[in-house]
């Protein structure tokens, strides 16, 4: 068995595949400020979902934010990893977009799986998770509830800034002028599609576009890039642990190619 | 004997360093732009001293610029603002960017120095252009005549010249250390070499380049290598973000940077008047992407992916450097063309977010390699 931990910004994802590459446990739990102790609990929960130690496992990858701070065989990039996820879960992909708790990321892979291409947001939360948990918070739903919402939208509002910042004074004072939550929340998710748009235009879209990361997970959110990009997007059955089991996957390539 | 020791220290006391050529008699002339005449200063008893900034977040600075300032003149106008360059006897300004000129204005109100002098640069190269600037070295040269009372003469000028040409084949030949794979020196040791011969006398530091040539091979601990890069970008005055690269697998094996190649790729030719020679090769020296050619600056940084036989580019877009990020998609493309993989990377000076910058350059390393 083979174990890829993915340590993001915001949550720890920890993957368990068997020695054909097929997912054998999952787990995902809240990063908070300590990476280690993260990662060890997600990996924890993946290893007691299947009854194993740490020790049954042949070779572990990490990836991501904390992939330094975590005990594994050996570290790798979240762009190689989300690669090879999708590339076996949905081997049509050519254009990837990954929306995580801090970072953005469009991927051009090949159809043998290599990447060709890919850009990352700025040092900036617009176009994140961050965005949509701090617009959550500010509007005093939680998370889950704003795709429901969303679909509820007539006029969806138009967000002057993407800025984290500018945008929660924006909803503040749209909510205050009594407009209705369902078409601020729809605004909102079309503000951070348009964002992710712009920046994956630099390296353009290739059918197939498979959306990946914790943000797609949000309906609300997909509809909205969905309708941006004009083109239906593919999406793996649990979005989140993409990166992870791709990690998961490196880490059978690589403890079969040891010498 | 660690022979690239030399190097890092100078550059780790570069302002006691300079202090100690004060002690010596010798006048300290502040400069900013590659397109400053150094070797007027030098022959003027004085050493020519690179302004450069630190890479701690500016606090001073922010208290007058505004947000979308170059992040490099902004550290620099820091530096200042915190008395780090209270030492100098004199300060040469260029108009190069609009960013530089703005930051010496306010330098020039907020900072006290004994001498400020200004050298109309020109973006163009025509005759007209060349007579111009040789005008402006000449005037810049009885500037420094009358504040300093040295006399620059044909022979002292002639001299200054031989010294900084012979720093320049020098340098190249450190350069070629690198055109072996594994390189023999590592980029980061490169840029700061390059570096260091901004903050001493160059006479001195041609003594540490020679004794780095003969001794290059035998070191003890030579580079690993990895995959061979070009960094292309405007102003690198610190070799962390070269070591962070080098670190997780890239190996910088040649650049085109102001800080860099372009600082020292050309010579002033050693025939006929000083003056005019130091005026043309200026002018007419491997451009910085300030000058009005679109295009024209590309062919430098070619000739160095190809010299140096790199497999990757990885383009440094330093935060709010205007001229260079207008003119790198263009190049961008000149890379694409030659099938050459190209990362876009903008940063910031004092290189917060280091860790996304970690994420784009490891991906890219990957992507190049053909693993992950």
């Amino acid at each position: 068995m083979y174990l890829g931990i993915d340590t993001g910004a915001s949550a720890t994802k920890a993957v368990i595949v068997d020695r054909r590459g097929e997912i054998a446990s999952q787990a995902i739990v809240p990063s908070g400020v300590n990476f280690k102790v993260s990662s060890e609990m997600a990996a924890k929960k993946a290893l007691d979902a299947v009854r194993l130690d740490l020790e049954d496992m042949l070779y572990v990858v990490s990836t991501g934010y904390g992939k330094a701070l975590v005990n594994s065989t050996s570290k790798s990039s979240e762009i190689a990893c989300i690669s090879r996820g999708v590339y076996r879960l949905i081997p049509s992909a050519r254009t990837i977009i990954d929306v995580g708790g801090q970072d953005s990321k469009a991927i051009r892979i090949s159809k043998d799986g290599k990447v060709l291409n890919f850009v990352m947001n700025d040092k900036c939360a617009a176009g994140t998770g961050r965005f949509l948990e701090i617009m959550s918070n500010t509007l005093q739903r939680p998370i889950e509830e704003l795709s429901m919402l969303h679909f509820k939208a007539k006029k969806p509002v138009k967000m002057s800034s993407t800025c984290t910042v500018f945008a929660e004074s924006e909803v503040v004072s749209q909510m205050s002028q009594g407009i209705k939550i369902e078409d601020v929340i729809a605004g909102l998710h079309e503000a951070i599609a348009e964002r992710i748009y712009t920046m994956a235009s630099r390296i353009g879209f290739e059918q197939d576009v498979a959306f990946t990361g914790g943000v797609s997970k949000n309906k609300g959110f997909v509809d909205a890039l969905r309708k941006k990009i004009c083109l239906s997007p593919v999406l793996p059955e649990e979005p989140q642990i993409v990166c992870a089991f791709g990690a998961a996957l490196l880490a059978m390539k690589k403890h079969k190619e040891k010498p | 004997m660690d022979v690239l020791r030399p190097f890092r220290t100078l550059l780790s006391i570069k302002h006691d360093v300079a202090r100690s050529w004060q002690a010596k008699g010798k006048h300290l002339v502040g400069w900013s732009c590659a397109y400053t005449p150094e070797e007027l200063i030098y022959a003027a008893n004085s050493i020519p001293i690179m302004v450069s900034g630190s890479l701690e977040p500016s606090k001073h600075a922010d208290v007058y610029l505004p947000i979308n300032t170059c992040s490099f003149v902004r550290s620099c106008f820091d530096s200042a603002l915190k008395g780090d360059y209270e030492y100098l006897d004199g300060l040469v300004i260029s108009n190069s960017c609009d960013n530089r000129n703005k930051i010496f204005d306010l330098w020039k109100h907020h900072v006290k120095i004994p001498y400020v002098h200004f050298i109309n640069t020109p973006h163009t190269r025509t005759e007209g252009t060349h007579n111009f600037f040789y005008d402006e070295i000449f005037r810049f040269k009885t500037s420094l005549q009358v504040t300093f009372g040295e006399k620059l003469s044909d022979t002292t000028l002639k001299n200054a010249i031989r010294i900084f040409n012979e720093n320049r084949l020098l340098l190249k030949k450190v350069y070629d250390l690198r055109m072996k794979d594994p390189p023999l020196i590592s980029g980061a040791e490169a840029l700061e070499i390059v570096l260091s011969s901004m903050v001493t006398s160059k006479e001195e530091h041609n003594v540490l380049l020679k004794r780095l040539l003969a001794g290059a091979s035998n070191r003890a601990d030579p580079p690993k290598g990895g995959v061979r890069l070009l960094v292309s970008g405007s102003v690198v005055d610190n070799s962390k973000p070269i070591r962070i690269i080098e670190a997780i697998g890239g190996s910088v094996v040649a650049d085109d940077l102001c800080t860099g190649s372009k600082y020292f790729w050309d010579l002033v030719s050693s025939h006929g008047d000083p003056l005019r020679a130091i005026a043309k090769r200026y002018l007419d020296k491997v451009s910085s992407s300030f000058m009005l050619e679109p295009g024209t600056n590309f062919s430098h940084t070619i000739e160095m992916a190809e010299r140096f036989d790199v497999e990757a580019v990885i383009v440094f877009a330093l935060k709010f450097c205007d001229t260079h990020m207008f003119d790198a998609p263009q190049l961008v493309k000149e890379f694409e063309a030659r099938d050459l993989p190209v990362l876009y990377l903008e940063w910031e000076h004092s290189l917060s977010g280091s860790a996304q910058l970690k994420t784009r350059i490891e991906a890219f390393l990957e992507m190049v390699k053909g693993v992950g």
